[in-house]
């Protein structure tokens, strides 16, 4: 699901003074909103697996850079973005003789908000040795880490163990 | 990013007129609000190494630049009924 909205706003302001003295002002606003959230609805808990996330979908899932974003892929994280201008402008327009004289200015000014939850889900990481992170639990099983969004936690298994965890 | 521009149409006799002016433009650097940015310090950095912006590093993601004047000038000469001859430069 990716809901869009997009909202524009101008204004403008001619102002004649006189014959030979012309202002024209104008103004304008932007705002564009995208968001984009997976309809992806597994819940890990089902398949034994309780991430404490709270979400549904699985975190992603690395096997010692063999296999890697297994379960939540670029494509499945949740990420929206804001972005935002305006715009003002004045010329000034003055008439004198033979010469039209035309000042002006103009201001413009573009932001933007985004966020990519990558680890929303959570992830878990398998490495065939070499502990860089907690163990799971001898017994195989569930993995006995709790995983919550932006948190990076690494489990160490060996290959093996990993299959039977997912199993 | 800002602009000002001024300029002057003039009507120098009923079949020619002269358009000229100037136009400065500003840019501005791109920031974050967290200064979540980097670059390289410059071609002669002794570390060639990128650095973050704030917190003692850099100023900003580059240098500004407040040196963009664009001059033009552009005439249009009525020298037959029905023709119109125009032609103009700008930078």
């Amino acid at each position: 699901m990716s809901p869009t909205r997009v909202q524009v706003v101008s204004a403008s302001l001619l102002s004649t003074f006189s014959s030979t003295h012309i202002n024209e002002l104008r103004f304008g606003y932007t705002r564009f909103r995208n968001s984009f959230t997976s309809a992806d609805a597994v819940n890990p808990k089902n398949l034994g697996l309780d991430f404490g996330t709270g979400h549904t979908g699985l975190p992603e899932i690395d096997f010692n850079a063999t296999f890697e974003n297994l379960g939540a892929t670029v494509f499945s994280i949740p990420r929206a973005r804001v972005s935002q201008n305006y715009r003002i402008l004045d010329n000034f327009t003055w008439i004198r003789g033979r010469h039209s004289l035309k000042f002006g200015g103009e201001t413009r000014r573009a932001w933007g908000d985004a966020f990519n939850d990558n680890f929303e889900r959570g992830i878990i990481q398998f490495f065939p040795c070499g502990c860089l992170g907690p163990q799971v639990s001898p017994q195989g099983g569930s993995p006995d880490a709790v995983f919550s969004g932006k948190q990076r936690l690494c489990l160490s298994r060996n290959r093996q163990n990993a299959a039977h965890n997912l199993q | 990013m800002a602009s000002r521009s001024s300029e002057d149409e003039f009507r120098v006799m009923q079949n020619l007129t002269i358009n000229y002016g100037v136009r400065w433009e500003y840019f501005g650097p791109i920031s974050e609000a967290h200064d979540l940015l980097s670059n390289f310090p410059g071609p002669f950095s002794p570390t060639q190494q990128l650095e973050m912006v704030g917190n003692g590093g850099l100023d900003g993601a580059y240098k500004r630049d407040l040196n963009n004047f664009g001059p033009h000038v552009s005439v249009a000469w009525n020298p037959f009924t029905n023709t119109v001859i125009r032609a103009g430069y700008g930078i």
